[in-house]
């Protein structure tokens, strides 16, 4: 059974011995190269940021485009799919491709939020046909109704977009947000009891709207009303996949 | 590309007339029945759905007082869901009032599923559906079909409305139609009343007591309540979707206030089933029927206090139902505790 590998910091030739000794343990135990099972030979790499040396995660990528390793999954974080400019690294995406093209083996995304960077890697992801899973967090300090709205609405577009190679799954927030409304709301997220992103955006909704429309009543002026109006208002066609009006 | 929730069901409103004045009931009465063009437009925008079962309802006012378009507009569907390879099937609710052998043969033998509007025994019934003219005991002529009804073999049930002041009696109320021989029930709380949490309690109160003497036949399936397959709750988003004598589309919840004019149009625009729209491209959630409604309430206060509360009720009686079903059906050890209020907004 595959372990999860660590690089480290090790240097591509490192790299390459490292994998040149795992084969070489993998058919001492076995005996023969033909009878390693092929689960054994799927890697998964435990690094937070398999990407961030963009050298060497090319190499690695050539390398397990072909047999008799293949990649199973990595983890990764937003930023390093761009480039210095903020341009997308299309050496980057195409080198994808070919190394995850196994069953199953999908790159694991780590990210705050689901900002606008994401959604893009996300559409990159699915033009090539690389499955996706996003880790995100829900909620920090300064999460707003808004942003989380924000948030689930990107991901509704993407699951729609990307279909069954696209997932999305919120973490856990290591510190709250300090608004109220938006901690209750992230925390109903995090749990994300449906599975199904689309009826929780569309629970959020409901409930910023229902929100809003009790606070109103006690009071005209309530800011905490108008700003959760504010977040509905922007959000309530979001059936429509055209982003926020 | 846009998100799509597609229909299956669809709701033909076929007149605005009816016999009844029902105290609870929000929608304008009037003239103006449905043309067979648009019962039957609307028959062949359900069978665009993409689903292969789909179900056709007839609704009103009283539907039985149009019932030449509800006959040839339901043959026109059976016809046309033939070719199509598609299952339909056929819902009506009536006070009975014209519900005379003619029409209950002819719904039988097109497998209508009917519901009876009873709302309880007659002290119940004739305080809330009372008559136009005065002079109709509306119970009378519903308890009077009843037997015909039981021996057509037509698969049929009662729809019960019950408003917050009849709530004491709801438990007795059904135990009385059971004694007339009702054995299905979909049991709908009023909409566009204000239904306070010491209304809801005692409703819950009485469905416990119902449920306790009866658990062994409902389990058994002998005796059936609706609510406890909940499709559509809170009812007054429940995001149906309906079509006006006129053609019109709408959602279910703009009948509910319609007796009180909102301030502005549904934001929704669903169009026409005459201009041939496409049902498959329909998106109603929880939150977009409820939006609609809302934003057609604007500057009335009072409105917007009665739907805010029908939406946490529905909440409730949903939690409620979905409790006492795991009971009756031996999912659950212990009859269920009230539920608690929804947080989020308060009666």
């Amino acid at each position: 059974m595959s372990q999860g590998i660590s690089l480290g910091k090790k240097s591509v030739g490192e790299c390459g011995r490292m994998l040149a000794a795992h084969a070489r343990s993998l058919q001492k135990r076995y005996g023969r190269w033909s009878w390693v099972p092929a689960e054994s030979l799927a890697l998964d790499f435990s690094d937070p940021d398999f990407l961030a040396d963009r050298e060497r995660a090319l190499h690695l990528l050539r390398l397990l485009a072909k047999p008799p390793f293949h990649l199973r999954s990595f983890r990764t974080r937003i930023g390093s799919f761009f480039r210095d400019a903020g341009e997308l690294d299309r050496g980057l995406l195409a080198a994808l491709r070919p190394a995850l093209s196994a069953p199953g083996a999908a790159v694991i995304i780590e990210t705050d939020g689901f900002s606008g960077r994401a959604e893009a890697v996300a559409a990159a992801l699915a033009d090539r046909k690389v499955a996706q899973v996003h880790r995100f967090v829900c909620q920090t300090a300064d999460t707003t109704v808004e942003d989380l709205l924000e948030s689930l609405s990107r991901i509704v577009r993407l699951q729609i977009r990307c279909g069954e190679g696209f997932r999305a799954e919120a973490l856990p927030a290591a510190e709250p947000a300090r608004d109220r409304d938006a901690r209750e709301l992230a925390a109903r997220a995090e749990r994300c009891p449906t599975g199904d992103w689309v009826k929780e955006l569309d629970w959020c909704l409901l409930t910023a709207l229902c929100r809003s429309e009790e606070l109103l009543l006690e009071d005209r002026r309530s800011r905490r009303a108008l700003v959760l109006r504010a977040a509905v208002e922007r959000f309530h066609l979001y059936h429509e996949l055209g982003g926020a009006r | 590309m846009r998100l799509r929730d597609p229909k299956s069901n669809l709701q033909l409103f076929l007149t605005r007339r009816c016999q009844l004045r029902c105290r609870y009931c929000a929608f304008r009465k009037g003239k103006g029945d449905m043309s067979l063009k648009t019962a039957v437009n609307g028959a062949d925008f359900l069978l665009g759905a993409r689903q292969t079962e789909v179900c056709l309802e007839y609704y009103g006012g009283e539907p039985l007082l149009v019932f030449d378009v509800l006959a040839e507009s339901a043959d026109h569907a059976v016809r046309k869901a033939g070719k199509l390879g598609k299952k339909l099937t056929f819902y009506t609710a009536t006070n009975a009032i014209a519900l005379d052998d003619r029409k209950l043969d002819w719904l039988a033998s097109r497998k209508f599923f009917l519901e009876l509007s009873i709302d309880g025994g007659s002290a119940t019934h004739n305080s809330q559906r009372v008559g136009l003219s005065g002079r109709v005991d509306s119970y009378a002529a519903v308890e009077k079909v009843i037997a015909r009804v039981r021996a057509s073999g037509i698969q049929w049930g009662v729809i019960a409305v019950c408003a917050p002041e009849n709530v004491p009696r709801l438990a007795r109320d059904i135990e009385h139609m059971l004694d007339i021989g009702v054995r299905s029930f979909d049991l709908n709380y009023a909409f566009g009343a204000g239904w306070s949490r010491e209304d809801q309690d005692a409703y819950f109160a009485q469905m416990l007591r119902l449920a306790r003497r009866h658990r062994r036949s409902l389990a058994a399936g002998e005796i059936r309540i609706g609510n406890f397959w909940p499709i559509a709750e809170p009812g007054i988003i429940n995001g149906a979707l309906t079509v006006d004598t006129d053609g019109t589309l709408r959602q279910f919840n703009e009948w509910m206030f319609e007796d009180k004019p909102p301030r502005a149009p549904s934001p929704l625009g669903l169009g026409n089933v005459n201009d041939r729209p496409d049902i498959n491209e329909i998106y109603l959630s929880q939150f977009a029927s409820a939006y609609a409604i809302v934003r057609m309430y604007e500057g009335d206060p009072a409105m917007k206090r009665t739907i805010l509360n029908n939406i946490s009720a529905g909440f409730r009686f949903k939690r409620f139902f979905s409790a006492l079903k795991a009971w009756v059906f031996g999912e659950a050890a212990r009859p269920p505790a009230f539920p608690p209020a929804a947080p989020e907004w308060r009666l």
